[in-house]
């Protein structure tokens, strides 16, 4: 990826989802995370689709985690920031709050 | 009272979600139906998690995928072709050859069973060699390709179902034809998909076999 790109919506909302949830960050805690946020529910597919998207660019790490009942004895899978996932966040947060500062009436906070 | 997911939805998910994803993925769905989330949201779920599984394999194999897609309608109209000439011999036959054997044997059940096996039978190598060929082409997601070459083959066959069902309107007589043409079809998926499975378990278990070997030679 270039330095410092914008990173995509779902990209961003995942990635938030993860930096809020630290250890517990697996696939449950993240949809229903993102879902609580933008007010609709989320294909869980779609989201670990963000996730190994994340992977190859080296901004995400997953750990697979013990097996439990309750998931029909699969394992959970956890993810993590990198340092260079963190980065990468920050950098767009940035480039965002920059496009909306001085905007009139906006301001750069949501009404 | 202790409540369970759907399932056919587990199957699917279970056979044709690839890797270690598709498990994951399972594990997560089953969670939050163990949470209170309803069987449509999980059905919703599992068709999400096999479209995206289905672009998936589109971007990441696509010159495979659309080979295997290329296989599967390219034998259906080559056996087509065979098929016709085939059961135009056997009509010559029946018309000619078996009216010399015997001259009352289209009133016979034996015969009309024996060559309606026998029809049955050609479809169904066609079919389970297509099955069995493209888990060879497309062997990234074995079932996934098995699953959509017997979709494929399906609306193949539609119009043939299609111009039936329009028959059936106007003539009850083809209601046998139509009842037929259905079971066909079902048992000639059938072995396709049960081929495609069996061919995938055994290049799947000689791919094993091929790495243990290496391993030892390592």
């Amino acid at each position: 990826m270039k330095k410092d790109a914008l990173l995509g919506q779902s990209e961003m909302l995942v990635l938030i989802a993860v930096l809020r949830l630290g250890d517990e960050a697996y696939g449950v805690p993240i949809s229903r995370e993102i879902s609580k946020e933008i007010g609709r529910d989320v294909a869980v597919a779609g989201i670990y689709s963000t996730l190994e998207r994340l992977g190859r660019l080296h901004l995400v790490k997953a750990l697979t985690g013990e097996p439990t009942a309750v998931r029909g004895g699969r394992a959970k899978t956890y993810f993590s920031l990198t340092a260079e996932g963190l980065r990468q966040l920050r950098a767009s947060q940035r480039i965002l709050q920059k496009f909306w500062a001085g905007l009139p009436g906006a301001e750069g906070r949501p009404t | 009272m202790k409540r369970y997911p759907p399932r056919v939805a587990v199957w699917c998910l279970t056979h044709l979600a690839c890797g270690d994803r598709g498990q994951a993925i399972l594990g997560d769905l089953l969670e939050r139906f163990e949470e209170g989330e309803t069987r449509a949201w999980f059905w919703r779920q599992t068709l999400a998690t096999l479209a995206y599984g289905f672009a998936r394999g589109v971007r990441d194999h696509g010159p495979t995928f659309a080979a295997a897609l290329i296989a599967t309608t390219v034998l259906f109209f080559v056996m087509r072709i065979v098929n016709s000439y085939v059961t135009g011999k056997i009509i010559d036959f029946q018309s000619h050859g078996m009216l010399e054997l015997d001259p009352q044997w289209s009133q016979r059940w034996g015969w009309r069973i024996a060559l309606t096996i026998i029809g049955q039978l050609q479809t169904m190598s066609w079919f389970a060699v297509m099955g069995w060929l493209v888990t060879r082409i497309h062997r990234a997601q074995p079932r996934l390709i098995v699953v959509v070459s017997a979709l494929v083959a399906t609306a193949l066959h539609l119009p043939v179902t299609i111009r039936l069902a329009h028959g059936l309107l106007t003539h009850r007589r083809f209601l046998e034809y139509f009842i037929w043409d259905l079971v066909h079809l079902c048992l000639a998926t059938g072995v396709l998909v049960v081929c495609g499975i069996w061919g995938s378990r055994a290049a799947a278990a000689s791919q094993r076999t091929d790495d243990i070997s290496k391993e030892k030679l390592n």
